[in-house]
């Protein structure tokens, strides 16, 4: 890219917003962050969430495998992306049935785009792509209620080879669009979809949910097909500007607004928070949250019931048998039981340490 | 415990909600709020969760 170009760029990012902060409405768009599954591949059979802030679809008979991969464009300066590969092909999708993968974006995070008014302001998507199936592939974008929604295309023009999109949408002047902390604007790629969702009116906002082109291709149908992303990015404005690379620190806090996790670097890390005994096989812990969350969590997740401490000032230091949510939550805490077999004494203070290196506490509930 | 059904806890202290649990084959140990959206979803699904055990765990 020239430099004349990337001042141009520049000034267009500049006049629609600020290209300092968070130009890139993605959060994790270069998927750097994959605090539940550390990199290992997970199966999706159903939808759920993978690497931070990217929910994966799937609702058919179909089977794809979701993992943080090294594979990347050369040159670009990404080192990580998300890749899928089919494990059960689904060739002949039922009208209800959806692949794909989505974001959900924080109303807070696009709310300067007016989305619903008649001042809407046009957003550019950039995103590499590859994939072992060519053809014409889906980018749909719909609000919370899921009764607007716009449908757009790009298309993979070479096997298992690094291409950049670009595309550029002017926000739906009607509907309801949420500028808080619900969804603010779906950002969803198909990779297979039913009759449905499907539509032929591509390029213009519509009433109803549609999320896939009469166009476009089926991926899930092959067994074995690729599909790799990464360098997505959504910004004010109608230029794609360079991919903003936030440094890891902050990009791991804002992924921490919707999923608190703590992953152990050792088999010693204590957990911040305060807590006490509340007789001799059980304990609550407050844990305190590295940042504010989007709404309290709901749930817990842990790696093992026995890999946790409970640390009662150094004298005894029962082994945990089971880890449990424990109700009490905000947006910074959230309390949890922890039971062990004997050892404890009520009233006691304790501290609550991760004795694993693979020990991991995912607090659920926050994403949207 | 079957590996996949949701099992309700005694209430806690200070708890207004009540918590269910579950344990996964590679022990993975998951819980929520009974208005949690994946529990709900289990339950609207047919599924009953099992009781709680009769000693309080605090």
């Amino acid at each position: 890219m020239s430099r004349s170009r990337k001042l141009s760029d520049f000034a267009s990012s500049y006049d629609s917003g600020s290209p300092f902060g968070m130009k890139n409405r993605i959060i994790n768009g270069a998927m750097v962050i994959d605090q539940r599954n550390a990199g290992a591949s997970v199966s999706i059979s159903a939808p759920a969430y993978t690497l931070d802030r990217m929910y994966s679809l799937a609702s058919g008979g179909g089977v794809y495998t979701v993992q943080q991969s090294s594979t990347v464009p050369s040159t670009t300066g990404f080192r990580t992306s998300a890749a899928y590969t089919v494990t059960t092909a689904d060739s002949s999708i039922a009208s209800g049935d959806y692949y794909g993968f989505d974001q959900r974006i924080e109303g807070y995070n696009v709310s300067d785009l007016n989305f619903g008014n008649s001042g809407a302001t046009p957003f550019t998507v950039s995103f590499w792509v590859r994939s072992s199936v060519t053809g014409t592939y889906s980018v749909a974008f719909f609000n919370s209620a899921a009764d607007r929604s716009y449908v757009t295309t790009y298309t993979i023009s070479a096997a298992n080879t690094w291409e950049q999109k670009t595309i550029t949408v002017t926000p739906d002047t009607g509907g309801t669009w949420l500028t808080t902390n619900g969804i603010g604007v779906v950002v969803r790629f198909s990779l297979g979809v039913g009759s449905t969702y499907t539509t032929s009116t591509l390029n213009a906002w519509q009433a109803g949910l549609y999320f896939n082109a009469n166009t476009a291709t089926n991926w899930i149908a092959t067994n074995g097909a690729t599909f790799y992303i990464t360098g997505v990015q959504l910004e004010a404005g109608s230029v794609a500007s360079p991919f903003e690379r936030r440094d890891y620190g902050r990009e791991l806090m804002m992924c921490q607004r919707y999923l608190p996790a703590f992953n152990s670097t050792n088999n010693s890390d204590r957990l911040p928070g305060s807590g006490i005994c509340a007789g001799t096989t059980q304990a609550y812990f407050t844990i305190v949250f590295p940042t504010t969350t989007r709404v309290p969590a709901t749930g817990v997740t842990v790696s093992s019931g026995s890999h946790f401490t409970v640390d009662v000032d150094g004298l005894v230091a029962p082994t945990s048998t089971s880890v449990s949510f424990s109700s009490l939550s905000s947006l910074n805490a959230a309390r949890i039981g922890v039971t062990v077999a004997s050892g404890l004494t009520l009233g006691q203070p304790m501290f609550l340490t991760i004795n694993n290196s693979s020990g991991r506490i995912l607090f659920t509930g926050c994403e949207l | 415990m079957s590996e996949t059904v949701w099992k309700l806890l005694p209430k806690a202290l200070g708890q207004q909600v009540d918590v269910v649990w579950r344990e996964w084959p590679d022990g993975r140990q998951e819980s929520c709020l009974v208005t949690a959206d994946e529990y709900l979803k289990w339950v609207e699904a047919g599924n009953t969760p099992l009781p709680a055990d009769e000693v309080s765990n605090g």
